[in-house]
């Protein structure tokens, strides 16, 4: 059974955008992301020497993008232990209103 | 032509009470309707339901009688169908503080050019003396067959705090202070309400005349008391004073102008910025007699030419 | 002969919006009729949405299902549209989506997972992979698109940023589905370029996308066969909602006046009117003041006061709403005062489902207000008869001096159709204000006693005078007197005879298709082109029936429903309530009982395909009820 606290092992085994602190998944499309570090798109499975790996450590809301949800730290810890992928935050595009429909 | 206060009034037999605060405050609207010589034709009272609704038959003009609560959104729509008309509501705390409270915060915020007289005598007359929600918690007036558990609503605090930019207080039977209160607030450009303390003989047997007569007084005399706010410096600046004031309601309760504000614009002055022209051909008067266009000409970002 | 049907679905926010756009308008270059509709969650980002289309070189009445091609952006949409492509159609999806099980899909509603677990359990699990091969299993097609592959690719043909490129994956996968359909590129480009036209930065990567998207199909699967363009090709067509379209008939027709509050599915109406608050007309402004309102309570009592001081005014809201303005309509038939309310349907009862479809608010319409209170009610059965029906319940509520309901749902709101110029031609209609008085004398009784029951309605700011929600005398004075509430009541009587006399019987009902038919539909709303739709298929399997569309259920047309329902053998209901509000209505008013019934309660439209479907049950196999029940 793991622990909320086992997160502090590296989330991807490789370094990418994917892992990294610096990246926000698209909410929708996670394929895709925005970097905050160049301030651009890239892959999820792109990498640049600017990489941060992710972990759950700081008291902050972090991003599950399996769930398209937000989370506390030790719920993201324990979304992350069973295979969820999580981020710092998730990526919205700011013109994202014109295809929402009233509800 | 000069009108005078008799000019307004109508033939109908008023149904008030003897004692009652209605008659006080109807008077003072007829004279100050008078003195400000405003046209019966381009006059229009809203009345909600109850005693104080009434008024609307006793007062020659264009009235509607609407139902409980909805005199404000009546009213809103009249004046915005037609800005050059002088609007002015009357209701009671009930009518306007309970079941239409929604809509007398919404006029605050709207800030449309019209008059709201708040026949303020704490209970529910026509209904035999319920509490109305300006009744002070833990009073037991003789209707009541236990004392008020609710508590009640300062109507000037939640004007001030809706955006009204014309508070005021009068007292039903001091005539002339209240003429000159609901005239300054028919004058003033923008929402003005003026809430007025009247005993309810009938029901209310605590706040009685005399009950009112010990305690009030006017802001005005301390020669220099200024409600006047011409802007947002200005407010900043007096609103402690004005909110102290618009507090105190104990054993001396305030009357007068709690607050002017001059700077603040109007909806329907916001609706010409908005459309210009809105106001020399606003929705009630705009000549509408053929359709306006093909819709193929008038919504041309739905049409495509492929 | 054309006759195609799509489903394009991903998560709301996730571009399902402007892939529909793109597509009507790349179909109707094609020159063919479109319909399509949204069907989504209440909800602002990530549950899953739709957009359900159909194009045809007929005209595009109604929605079908099963489609001939469902194009899933995500693993959700691919699962939850599983049952909707048919044998012979294409299943578009992500190809890196195929592990992806429902049971990890955190917006995804736990029945729809337990239904998908059932069916896709016995091929290993509710994955996409799993679905894939059940659709295959079918005979319809699956074509996996590698979105990231391509995506990538995209982004090597084009100089746009990444945050651009991410945005055209909705493009890829329609593009991918309309070249499978035999659209081509040419075509898609062109439903791109008419959709981002504007927006050059948007423009460049969503044509590239297309692209890819088309050759990747093409190398992959084969050149496809083009399809034969459709009849209406190089025309100037308009694409309206039901929600623009009613409010364009306002516009037009001389509204001054609309208050709203929000509330799905009636909000983009006002907003459109709002959008139309100011049009220029031959060089001079019209204006209409709209206003949002703190509630219904007030968006409503507004328009009392507008509509008494002259306006002609409107709101908009759905059952909720309107369930909140049922004082002030029973004031406006008081005080005779015209208004029009635009009563958008949703599923309820209470808050229900209120981005979804239902037909149960006709009694709620027809009974509002309390104390004797009859009014207009007018059910519009599509785009084109609520674009007139606008303009003409303001100038039946200002003739008639009381309040018109005008009946749309969500599924008309939601609903994008094609128009042509002559569809919407407004050369021969006539505004009509009535009895305006606009110098009225120093004696001025706003209710006159008069034959017709319509008295001469002053704006306010003419004469003193009295407009009462009161028991009143001819003056307005309220009054208690026996004699004067007589009168009185008499008079609004009087008032309602006129209105059943003065609306032509053809304004009332319409009876569609032969009408020596035995067997016979009735319905009100937007039922009517589905039923309209599937009595052509009806007729092809030897089936006759016609169709008695309700237009206007009060008044309610009883004498002469009854002298076309006498002559029908087998009457049969079809609505979207389980109380058979039609029916209940038809019962009531002509006592004619209606023993067989098509139902829909699923909070989904009424499809063609399910009223063939349910007609063939009720006619062949003598079924009483059959409750229809299609839709994702």
């Amino acid at each position: 059974m793991t622990t909320a606290t086992s997160h502090l092992a590296r989330l991807s085994p490789r370094a990418s955008c994917a892992s990294c602190w610096n990246w926000l998944p698209h909410v929708h499309y996670p394929i895709v992301g925005y970097c905050t570090l160049w301030a651009e798109a890239t892959f999820d499975d792109y990498y640049c020497p600017g990489y941060v790996l992710l972990e759950i450590k700081t008291e902050r809301l972090y991003w599950c993008s399996t769930c398209r949800i937000k989370l506390t730290r030790e719920e993201a810890a324990l979304h992350w232990s069973h295979g969820h992928r999580i981020f710092r935050s998730a990526y919205v595009e700011p013109d994202v209103k014109e295809e929402i429909y009233e509800g | 032509m000069v009108r005078k206060w008799i000019d307004y009034k109508t033939e109908a037999w008023v149904q008030w009470c003897p004692g009652c605060g209605d008659f006080g405050i109807l008077n003072a609207i007829y004279r100050a309707l008078a003195e400000l010589d405003i046209d019966p034709s381009k006059l229009v009272i809203v009345g909600g339901i109850g005693c104080s609704s009434r008024s609307v038959y006793y007062i020659k003009a264009n009235a509607i009688h609407t139902i409980h609560g909805r005199a404000i959104p009546v009213a809103s729509g009249v004046k915005l169908a037609n800005p050059e008309l002088t609007v002015v509501v009357t209701g009671g705390d009930g009518d306007l503080l309970g079941i239409g409270g929604g809509h007398f915060v919404a006029l605050g915020r709207r800030n449309i050019d019209m008059t709201v007289v708040v026949y303020d005598n704490g209970v529910y007359g026509l209904t035999k003396g319920q509490a109305g929600p300006t009744l002070p918690v833990w009073l037991k007036t003789k209707a009541l067959p236990h004392p008020n558990i609710q508590g009640s609503v300062n109507p000037l605090l939640l004007a001030f705090a809706a955006g009204y930019t014309f508070i005021a207080r009068g007292y039903a039977f001091h005539l002339n202070q209240l003429k000159d209160l609901i005239k300054a607030a028919i004058q003033h450009r923008g929402a003005a309400v003026v809430d007025v303390l009247q005993p309810c003989p009938t029901y209310n047997d605590i706040m009685t005349n005399e009950w009112y007569e010990k305690r009030i007084y006017y802001l005005s005399e301390d020669s220099s008391w200024d409600p006047v706010v011409r802007s947002p410096q200005e407010l900043k600046e007096k609103a402690p004073k004005i909110l102290e004031k618009m507090m105190e309601f104990e054993d001396r309760i305030p009357l007068g102008i709690f607050y002017q504000n001059t700077y603040m614009e109007t909806l329907e002055e916001r609706l010409e910025k908005l459309m210009p022209g809105y106001l020399s051909s606003p929705p009630g008067r705009r000549p509408v007699t053929k359709p306006l266009a093909h819709p193929f000409e008038l919504f041309k970002d739905k049409v495509v030419q492929v | 002969m054309t006759d195609v049907s799509l489903i394009i679905g991903g998560p709301q926010g996730g571009g399902i919006e402007s892939a529909g756009q793109v597509v009507i308008r790349a179909l109707v270059a094609k020159g063919f009729n479109v319909i399509g509709t949204r069907e989504y969650h209440s909800n602002i980002m990530g549950a899953h949405s739709y957009f359900h289309l159909r194009f045809t070189d007929k005209p595009a009445r109604a929605l079908r299902l099963p489609v001939e091609l469902v194009v899933a952006l995500d693993a959700e949409s691919a699962l939850t549209h599983v049952w909707d492509v048919s044998g012979k159609g294409f299943f578009v999806y992500d190809a890196d989506s195929k592990d992806q099980d429902a049971g990890r899909i955190a917006s995804m509603e736990l029945s729809l997972k337990k239904r998908l677990k059932e069916t896709l359990g016995p091929k290993g699990g509710a994955t996409v992979g799993n679905a894939v091969r059940l659709v295959e299993e079918r005979g319809a097609t699956p074509i996996g698109l590698p979105l990231k592959a391509l995506l990538k690719k995209v982004s090597d043909e084009t100089a746009s940023p990444l945050a651009a490129i991410a945005k055209t994956i909705n493009v890829m996968g329609l593009a991918a589905g309309l070249y499978l359909l035999g659209i081509e590129y040419n075509y898609i480009a062109k439903g791109i370029e008419l959709q981002f036209g504007g927006r050059p930065k948007v423009l460049k990567p969503n044509l590239v996308a297309a692209k890819v998207a088309v050759d990747y199909v093409e190398a992959n699967y084969g050149k496809q066969r083009a399809l034969p363009d459709g009849p209406h090709k190089g025309r100037r067509r308009m694409l309206a909602s039901g929600n623009d379209i009613v409010a364009m008939g306002k516009v037009v027709g001389g509204l001054t006046f609309q208050t709203f509050y929000p509330i799905t599915p009636s909000s983009d109406e006002a907003f459109y009117v709002e959008e139309n608050m100011y049009v220029d007309v031959n060089g001079s402004k019209a204006s209409i003041v709209v206003l949002q309102a703190e509630d219904e309570l007030a968006a409503v009592n507004m328009i009392l006061g507008a509509a008494a001081a002259g306006a002609r005014a409107s709101t908009s809201t759905s059952g909720p709403g309107f369930s909140l303005m049922n004082e002030a309509i029973s004031m406006a038939v008081m005080a005779e005062i015209p208004i029009v309310i635009s009563l958008w349907m949703r599923a309820g009862p209470s808050t229900g489902i209120a981005t979804r479809q239902g037909q149960q608010d006709l009694l709620h319409a027809i009974f509002a207000g309390h104390g004797d209170t009859p009014k207009i009610v007018v059910a519009s059965g599509d785009h084109r008869e609520a674009f007139y029906d606008a303009i003409k319940t303001l100038n039946w509520a200002e003739e008639f001096q009381t309040p018109v309901i005008h009946l749309l749902d969500k599924y008309l709101a939601a609903t994008i159709t094609v128009l042509d110029e002559w569809e919407l031609d407004v050369s021969k209609l006539e505004i009509k204000r009535g009895k305006r008085e606009e110098a009225p004398g120093n004696d001025y009784k706003r209710y006159e006693i008069t034959e017709d029951g319509i008295s001469p309605m002053a704006p306010l700011g003419k004469v003193p005078m009295l407009v009462s929600s009161l028991e009143h005398d001819e003056y307005g004075m309220v009054t208690e007197d026996p004699v004067d509430r007589e009168e009185m009541v008499m008079k609004r009587l009087r008032k309602w005879r006129t209105i059943a006399n003065s609306i032509p019987e053809e304004e009332k009902l319409v009876l569609h298709g032969d009408p020596d038919a035995r067997v016979t539909l009735i319905s009100f709303g937007s039922t009517k082109q589905a039923i309209l739709s599937a009595m052509e298929d009806l007729a092809a399997s030897g089936i006759d029936v016609n169709f008695l569309q309700f237009r206007i259920l009060s008044p309610f047309p009883a004498e002469t429903a009854s002298k076309i329902l006498e002559r029908s053998e087998k009457i049969i209901g079809v609505e979207a309530n389980f109380q058979d509000q039609l029916s209940f209505l038809l019962r009531a008013h002509t006592g004619i009982y209606v023993p067989y019934r098509v139902r829909k309660v699923n909070a989904r439209p009424l499809y063609d395909s399910e009223v063939v479907h349910a007609v063939e049950k009720i006619v062949k196999e003598g079924a009483r009820e059959v409750v229809v029940s299609s839709g994702a």
